[in-house]
């Protein structure tokens, strides 16, 4: 692996769910791909789709067309060995700290569980030291009070650190954070995002971290992709999505975050209507079409493809089409 | 808060103490806890998991069960008194003068029951002089307030989406003219943008018919956006009291403070922020002066043995007995 090829990439997925006579196509043409040490950000509604592409990263699913590319090499249909190998590059944090942590198993059996072979087999001592380095790793010292904690013993905050540390202990290349801290208190919250950043430092560990908050993607990430329907919408530097949001619906959702400084700003005469596309019938066009402010002909008919908007900001919208080459945005 | 010695406050709890049974003991849930909602305006109550947040409004609305127990303190509704009032007399004032908008629409609404039932019941149940046919009017006119066509009367909840499953909750509530309106985690399990519609749709009610909301949320940005007035909790008790434009401005107790800078902007420049190490206290055995005094990063020795008192600084009500320092002219309540 060259230190530019992408870690992982996801390049035209689509993955469907059937359900008696429903098709739901959940991913449409999906793209992403994450460099390795980057933290990026997928924001979206709930049923966009962020999470089959978490499942789809991590090989839960096979996509259905389209190819999941790791450090180079097609790994969209292994199998057997192959796969487990793969999955230990790849490792999930999950949003309820309560519900994925085996109540039943104190912290030491939890993490001894998903540390690879070879470090149990060089020796208790050693296996003792990677138990306690792990837990010093997510700030969870002194480690010796940790290991005979049951999970119902310890706040949320903590198990979620305990999560993370499960994670690390395969030394993975990339952690997919599937609202990892939307459960957790406000207070909270920085504590387990600063860590993340913290580990991506000092260990090059890359995150595709899944959020509907926008101003914490924007703190966490240096990238930020939006999507909208099963495809990528609009992507970009992270400050340049927030600030400069060039696709409506991007725009729609900056305008929608709760922000105290818009105190007694907001026009509130702008009301948005509408809701996510049935993603089980055939969306002709762009399927932003029913609710976009700025909906025109060719939103009807023809999906958009993606076009370069700014400085490696990149929009899925026709109002770009043509203007692309002379209108400098933003 | 202007106060009109005629016209009571829509909500008022004065010093109002809740406690429960766990198996280590006594949970000091809330302890002496004091609130004025005034018709017309939005009240946000912030706090963490553990706070008291919910148990307060439950417990001054009577809607706690027995061995959870209001032990001290006054709550009014209208002027009032909530905690004494016979069953009889306080069945006649839930859900017309007060009602409650919770926070999850799908378990708020009876799933096997049209819409148009619901509402028939929720009049009857208050109307000795129920008809279907003026119960059916008014269905159709809290249908038109939450922007939701009356058809949608003749749907089960899981024919409508998220969204219109809250707007139906708020149809509910709004539909015996109401003084005042919990609302509990109104828009917690929505996206943002069905959030948003849902904001603008609450103060517009709001600003039409002058009900008075207390808005419980654990959305810090949210609730300083759009409360007139924030009531900041922890450990159950009142840290910090005051205009929402105060607080985002010019935080005063290190609470509120950190808790100011515990979520990123969404504009302006990114910089490191750190959250409040720690971890709440344990209200089985709460610590005996200050309440967060174990995680405050200018705890001094008599936080941790007296529980400061509420001082009035200027609009703002705050515990914290840095203020004594700071303050000469504090009037202590």
């Amino acid at each position: 692996m060259t230190p530019t090829e992408p870690l992982i990439q996801m390049v035209d997925v689509d993955k469907t769910f059937r359900q008696g006579h429903r098709v739901t196509r959940v991913l449409r043409g999906m793209n992403l791909s994450i460099n390795p040490g980057e933290i990026v950000a997928l924001v979206g509604e709930s049923g966009s789709g962020k999470s089959t592409v978490a499942q789809t990263l991590v090989r839960l699913y096979e996509p259905d067309h389209g190819q999941l590319v790791y450090a180079g090499s097609d790994v969209s249909h292994i199998r057997g060995g192959e796969l487990k190998e793969f999955r230990r590059h790849i490792q999930m944090l999950f949003q309820d700290p309560f519900a994925s942590l085996n109540p039943t198993q104190t912290v030491r059996t939890i993490l001894l569980r998903s540390f690879p072979k070879e470090s149990k087999t060089s020796g208790q001592k050693a296996l003792e030291q990677h138990l306690r380095d792990t837990l010093a790793e997510v700030d969870l010292s002194p480690p010796d009070n940790f290991l005979s904690k049951y999970p119902h013993e310890l706040s949320g905050g903590q198990r979620q650190r305990v999560a993370f540390a499960r994670a690390l202990g395969v030394r993975p290349q990339l952690m997919i954070a599937d609202e990892p801290v939307s459960m957790l208190d406000v207070s909270l919250r920085l504590g387990l995002l600063n860590l993340m950043q913290e580990l991506n430092h000092s260990q090059g560990l890359a995150y595709l971290y899944i959020t509907h908050d926008l101003a914490s993607a924007r703190y966490v990430a240096s990238r930020i992709l939006v999507m909208y329907a099963g495809q990528v919408v609009e992507s970009g530097s992270a400050d340049a999505v927030v600030n400069r949001p060039q696709h409506p619906y991007t725009q729609l959702l900056v305008a929608a975050a709760p922000d105290p400084e818009q105190r007694g700003k907001r026009d509130e005469s702008v009301t948005i209507n509408g809701e996510p596309p049935d993603l089980s019938q055939e969306i002709r066009g762009c399927p932003f079409q029913f609710r976009c402010p700025l909906v025109f002909d060719p939103c009807l008919t023809v999906n958009p493809a993606m076009v370069e908007v700014g400085e490696n900001q990149w929009a899925r919208c026709h109002l770009f089409d043509q203007r692309q080459k002379t209108v400098v945005r933003g | 808060m202007d106060q009109d010695t005629k016209t009571p406050p829509a909500f008022a709890v004065e010093h109002l103490t809740v406690r429960y049974p766990s198996e280590r003991g006594w949970v000091q849930a809330i302890r002496d806890v004091s609130l004025q909602v005034e018709r017309g305006k939005l009240v946000g109550l912030a706090g963490e998991s553990g706070s008291g947040k919910s148990t307060l409004v439950l417990a001054a609305t009577r809607v706690i069960r027995p061995p959870q127990v209001a032990v001290d303190g006054q709550s009014f509704i209208n002027g009032r008194s909530i905690l004494n009032l016979r069953d009889a007399e306080l069945r006649k004032m839930r859900w017309s003068t007060f009602s409650f908008v919770t926070q999850s629409a799908m378990n708020a609404l009876n799933p096997v029951m049209r819409l148009r039932d619901q509402m028939r019941d929720t009049i009857r149940a208050h109307d000795r002089s129920y008809q279907p046919s003026v119960a059916d009017a008014r269905a159709r006119e809290v249908m038109d307030m939450v922007e939701l066509p009356s058809s949608k009367l003749l749907s089960y909840p899981h024919q409508l989406s998220g969204g219109q499953r809250q707007r139906a909750v708020i149809a509910l509530a709004l539909l015996l003219r109401p003084d005042l309106i919990v609302m509990d985690e109104p828009t917690t399990a929505l996206d943002v943008v069905v959030q948003r519609e849902i904001i603008d749709l609450i103060r517009r009610l709001q600003n039409d018919q002058g009900f008075a909301v207390v808005l419980i949320t654990h959305d810090l940005s949210l609730l300083l956006e759009v409360a007139h007035h924030v009531i900041v909790l922890y450990g159950g008790r009142v840290m910090e009291a005051g205009p929402a434009e105060q607080l985002v401005e010019n935080p005063l107790h290190p609470y509120s403070q950190a808790l100011m800078h515990s979520f990123p902007p969404l504009h302006g420049a990114v910089s490191a922020q750190v959250g409040i190490p720690g971890a709440p206290p344990d209200m089985v055995s709460p610590p005996p002066g200050c309440p967060f005094a174990p995680r405050c990063d200018r705890v001094m020795g008599i936080c941790r043995t007296t529980m400061p008192l509420l001082q009035t600084v200027g609009q703002v009500d705050v515990a914290c007995h840095l203020m004594n320092d700071q303050n000469r002219e504090v009037k202590t309540l």
